[in-house]
């Protein structure tokens, strides 16, 4: 969980650009103890790094070679039976994830509209700033929260009320329970949305003056002028936070794991929106008592997979948010 | 729309009442959209609202110096109440956070200064990899150090907390730090180097000094939210009652007693649930809104 | 033989055999109160090691009262405690066997798991807790409200024939009578055969659980003939008839939401051996994997519980106490004698002494009497759960709960460390034993409080005699 301001995600210069091209890089032969010092560090770090990798990667093998393929077929995931087929979980991850944006993008990119075009500008760091105070709440006060006050909400009322308006229809059909998808979809909705709010703000705000007051002049609405010039060219810093909100809730854990119900067990998938389900990041947490038996290799398995897929989209939304500030550089 | 072949001024009239019909109807649907913007932003503060008023009004009352100085008791049947304070989770988290932070701090600021002035392919694969361990969730390092540490040594130690949780700080403070020597003006550098000053000096002197303020807002920020983080020490620490400030001994710290008393047995023990949340909340604030000062001072200079 | 004598006849060859097995040679006498009083209460050395321990959520609950008094009969004795990690049997063996924690706590023995990584004889496993696993429920019932005109048309539903309506008394009789289950029964729904409360098997087994309800009739009897005409006979209108129907009928929720532990749990374990023995072909084996035909999964009895009182329509299983902390109603069972018991101190109690018994008389496949290995070492595969010498599920005897268990404590046999060690196993001695004195009680005079049964004197003999394999003894005399 970071606090998301565009202060952590800066771009760093490449090297070769022109700020790091400038003279004062380290001229050969000069402050060798300095110099050594630097690299000794650089390669340490590195070597970590690596290491990090390939613990990861060679504790996963055996898991691999356990469940062996049938971790890709459909089929149930239930870890004390060993069923590993993996697919409920991602299916889990993918659906929580999906709804979490459908719910937090629109809701996040108007706030930060409203934040900057309806906000004194007096009151807008502070109202944005109370926003994101949602990103500072660490994940476990979010599985309490929704543990203790949603679940019931939920399972009292607001599950039921969804089931009524939509008469029983699939997917909104058969027994509420408070925890489940839903629960964990809003969590996660919560969780995110100051993402994307702090990021669509600072892009919003970068538009060129020029850009609104053409249009105005020309006649248009507040309305259109958001609609039809704001709105496109922010669309590629937009994207990239929703990309890092897309990271951000394809990896949580602790929140989801107290949320979904704990259920380790799935066959064959969530399939209403009341079911309860799990996600790759929360069943690891979920089974790891267990993870010195032979099966638990299978867990790290798992890792291997999570931190592939969210590293790939994390790289993606940085290169995105970088190719959109320098574009108003 | 043919074409009306009318006098100029019948030909203003025809633009006006045309331009005035599709204004009100632009004028209506921007209206409408410009309250969708508004219930936005009240939708976004409802759930706000609603974790701080449950923080606050079922936390306030486990604020007592009692509760944060005793430790944790044990409850049973006959003692469903027993569950005594949260001493214990408080020296833990101080000792488990301490360390990370000594051990991060010195770390963070020399790659940061080391991808500075350093070049090569290394170096940006170093900084390549800062930038995605950032998005990383934060298990991933939980479960790193549990398999290299804890399966290897057999034991659970509360440093084995530390050090998973500078894989989550140090890329963070490291990404901000480096933006931070980045973005002090070049004059100052090249000033401090023709007066014919070693970089290393230059670096300790004056680029350092120039870019403090953000180096501590990155600091702030990892440390606040490390703070906050449950899964990366919660299998690599262990867990204990005792208020033991001997890192190689087991701890329990605030985030992992809310994790064991949510799923406890007892409703005293899910209640303190919320207590706990308040102390830690109030932490991890702390450490924000110190971090935002930096940024101001940052933005002022 | 006269259903008046059955009882009195097996409470004495109940007490006979139980007085036989005290004087068995294969059990190690108690010391005296007194020597286990200075050996167990204090631990002088300064500083002490920290104690681990973890597990069974079955034992949780004992522990933490034993410890919490144990804690004050010595300033030391407060040092050297951590914590007790309430999870799964599962867990608390892979801990004790990573070295992670000191003691694991286990519904499940050593070795009965399938653990591939340990030979029995580097591991001591000592009973230390006797409990009644609950079937925990949430059955609500429908209320009806009456309006029945007088030819029998009813504007709504039926109506009981006391006046008040067919819910209340259903609640009210479950009460008196709380639901009952057949051994078949409970295997069919865990198994997920019987998916619903309004099942005949369930019907069969609450004869208790009727109401009269006031069943409108479909018409009224026609007159004959037409008015004013000989042979006019006035059409009858029909009384509503009353018609019994069973409680089970009226369920708010009629579907049983069966909600299971997850993998490892040792409550399951007991539960499915249990069920092993009455429907074998359903549950051809103890284990203690997670029921398929659960709507839930949960990591431990102190989420299940909750989950059951908040869930109408479900079922689940849970060690006693967890039931009576979430006041939640527990079924009675029936048992391999065929009487329905409820769960309660002294059902478990007799179920554990009968159950002794039993295990004792079998010279042929227990030779050494109550006993958590066959044989007398090696290692033993998931496949050979045999838990004959220590199970005392499904006993045959008119005042025993049919679900029921030990839980163990699996200790190392070889501490190297001595604090350690002392503190472990004086630890152990304190939890597993009684004092007759109620100033000074031991760890087993909290279990009646804590909804436990104290262990059996025999067993305390077992347990004692366990514990000394610690380092030979070493610890246990240890006057530090």
């Amino acid at each position: 969980m970071e606090q998301v301001t565009t202060e952590n995600l800066e771009p760093t210069a490449d090297a070769g650009s022109a700020q790091a091209g400038r003279e004062r890089k380290l001229p050969t032969g000069s402050d060798r103890v300095y110099r050594n010092t630097l690299w000794t560090v650089l390669t340490l770090v590195g070597v970590i790094v690596f290491y990090f990798i390939f613990v990861l990667v060679k504790n996963s093998l055996p898991g691999w070679q356990y469940a062996g393929w049938k971790m890709f077929t459909t089929g149930t995931w239930s870890f004390g039976d060993n069923n590993f087929s993996v697919w409920p979980l991602v299916l889990g991850t993918v659906l929580t994830t999906f709804f979490a944006l459908l719910m937090a993008v629109p809701v996040g990119v108007g706030a930060a509209l409203a934040i900057v075009y309806l906000i004194p500008r007096r009151l807008r760091l502070a109202v944005s700033s109370l926003i994101e105070l949602l990103a500072v709440v660490p994940s476990i006060v979010y599985g309490v929260w929704g543990a203790l006050v949603m679940a019931g909400w939920l399972g009292n009322k607001g599950e039921p009320w969804l089931k009524s308006v939509a008469h029983g229809a699939w997917p909104f059909n058969g027994a509420t329970s408070g925890y489940g998808m839903t629960l964990g979809s809003i969590v996660l909705a919560v969780m995110i949305m100051p993402i994307v709010t702090a990021i669509s703000r600072d892009v919003i705000v970068a538009v060129p003056k020029e850009l609104t007051e053409g249009a105005l002049s020309l006649g248009a609405t507040r309305g259109q002028v958001i609609r039809k010039v704001i709105l496109p060219s922010c669309k590629t810093g937009i994207v990239g936070a929703v990309t890092l909100a897309t990271g951000r809730a394809l990896g949580e854990t602790i929140a989801l794991a107290t949320v979904l119900g704990g259920v380790t067990q799935m066959s064959p998938w969530p399939d209403r929106a009341f079911s309860t389900g799990s996600t790759l990041a929360a069943e690891i947490a979920i089974d790891f008592g267990a993870i010195t038996g032979k099966a638990g290799n299978v867990l790290f398995a798992l890792s291997l997979i999570l931190m592939l897929i969210v590293g790939v989209v994390t790289y993606f939304a940085r290169s995105i948010i970088r190719r959109n500030e320098r574009q108003f550089r | 729309m043919s074409t009306v072949d009318v006098g100029t001024h019948d030909r203003r009239e025809f633009i006006r009442t045309t331009s005035a019909k599709s204004y009100r109807r632009r004028a209506l649907s921007s209206r409408i959209f410009m309250s969708l913007l508004v219930l936005a932003l009240l939708i976004a503060f409802v759930p706000l609202a609603s974790i701080l008023q449950n923080v606050v009004g079922h936390g306030i009352h486990y604020l007592t110096w009692g509760f944060l100085t005793t430790s944790q008791q044990l409850p049973s049947i006959t003692n469903t109440n027993g569950i005594g304070g949260i001493g214990n989770a408080l020296a833990g988290t101080a000792v488990v956070d301490l360390i990370a932070i000594v051990i991060s701090i010195p770390t963070a600021i020399l790659l940061a200064i080391s991808m500075f002035e350093l070049q090569g392919r290394w170096v940006v694969a170093v900084r390549t990899a800062m930038e995605t361990f950032i998005g990383l969730p934060s298990i991933v390092f939980g479960v790193f150090t549990y398999v290299s540490l804890v399966l290897t040594t057999h034991q659970y130690h509360a440093y084995f907390g530390s050090l998973a949780l500078t894989f989550i700080m140090v890329p963070v403070m490291t990404v901000n730090a480096l933006a931070a020597l980045q973005s002090v003006p070049d004059t100052l550098i090249e000033a401090g180097l023709s007066l014919g000053l070693r970089p290393s000096r230059v670096m300790l002197h004056i680029i350092l000094p120039a870019a403090r303020a953000r180096v501590f807002t990155g600091i702030f920020l990892a440390f606040s939210r490390a703070v906050g983080e449950t899964a990366p020490i919660l299998f690599v620490i262990g867990a204990s009652t005792l208020p033991n400030f001997n890192p190689g001994a087991q701890a329990t710290s605030l985030p992992t007693l809310m994790w064991s008393y949510l799923t406890g047995a007892y409703p005293s023990q899910r209640e303190a649930c919320w207590g706990i949340a308040l102390v830690l909340m109030v932490a991890v604030l702390f450490f924000n809104v110190l971090s935002r000062v930096f940024v101001a001072r940052t933005q002022q200079s | 033989m006269k259903k008046a004598f059955r009882m009195p006849i097996v409470a004495v060859a109940a007490s006979v055999a139980m007085v036989a097995v005290g004087v068995t040679p294969a059990f190690a006498k108690v010391p005296s109160e007194s020597s286990v009083l200075a050996n167990a209460l204090v631990v002088k050395s300064t500083p002490t090691s920290a104690l681990n321990m973890g597990g069974s959520s079955f034992d949780a609950n004992l522990v933490n009262a034993a410890y919490n008094q144990w804690k004050t009969y010595s300033p030391n004795n407060g040092a050297s405690l951590n914590t007790y990690a309430s999870s799964s049997s599962g867990t608390g063996r892979s801990a004790v066997i990573s070295g992670a924690d000191a003691i694991g706590f286990s519904d499940v023995p050593l070795n009965y798991a399938g653990q591939d990584t340990s030979t029995l004889s580097n591991w001591v496993q000592t009973p230390v807790a006797l409990g009644g696993v609950a079937i925990i429920n949430n059955i609500s019932y429908k209320t009806y409200h009456q309006v029945v005109n007088s030819f029998g048309k009813a504007i709504t539903s039926p109506v009981t024939s006391n006046g008040g309506s067919s819910g209340q008394s259903c609640a009210q009789l479950a009460k008196a009578y709380p639901v009952a289950l057949d051994g078949k029964t409970l295997a069919n729904i865990f198994a997920g055969s019987i998916t619903s409360w309004n099942s005949s098997a369930v019907i069969a087994d609450n004869p208790r659980l009727t109401v009269l309800v006031k069943v409108p009739v479909a018409k009224a009897i026609p007159a004959v003939g037409h008015k004013g005409h000989k042979g006019y006979k006035a059409g009858v209108p029909q009384k509503n008839r009353l018609e019994p129907i069973s409680c089970m009928a009226l369920t708010t929720t009629p579907a049983i939401s069966v909600e299971s532990r997850t993998a490892g749990s040792g409550t399951t374990f007991i539960l499915r051996d249990y069920l092993s023995k009455v429907d074998s072909s359903e549950f051809p084996y103890p284990s203690s994997a997670a029921f398929s035909a659960a709507s839930a999964t949960f990591s431990g009895s102190s989420t299940l519980a909750p989950a059951v009182a908040q869930k109408d329509g479900a079922i689940g299983y849970v060690e006693y106490g967890y039931a009576l902390l979430n006041h939640l109603a527990t079924m009675r069972m029936k048992n391999a004698a065929g009487a329905y018991v409820s769960l309660n101190a002294s059902t478990v109690a007799t179920a554990a002494a009968a159950g002794l018994n039993a295990i004792n008389n079998n010279n042929s496949a227990c030779p050494n009497g109550f006993s958590l290995t066959k044989g007398t070492s090696g290692s033993y595969s998931a496949s050979a759960i045999d838990t004959t010498c220590f199970s005392i599920n499904n006993v045959n005897n008119l005042g025993a709960y049919p679900i029921a268990g030990f839980s163990y404590a699996i200790v190392p046999q070889n501490i190297s460390d001595s604090k350690v060690g002392i503190v472990t196993t004086k630890f152990l001695l304190y939890l597993t034993q009684t004092s007759s004195s109620a100033s000074q009680p031991y760890g087993q005079n909290f279990a009646g409080a804590e909804a436990y049964v104290a262990l059996p004197k025999p067993i305390e003999a077992v347990a004692y005699a366990t514990i000394s394999h610690i380092n030979n003894g070493q610890y246990i005399s240890a006057s530090n």
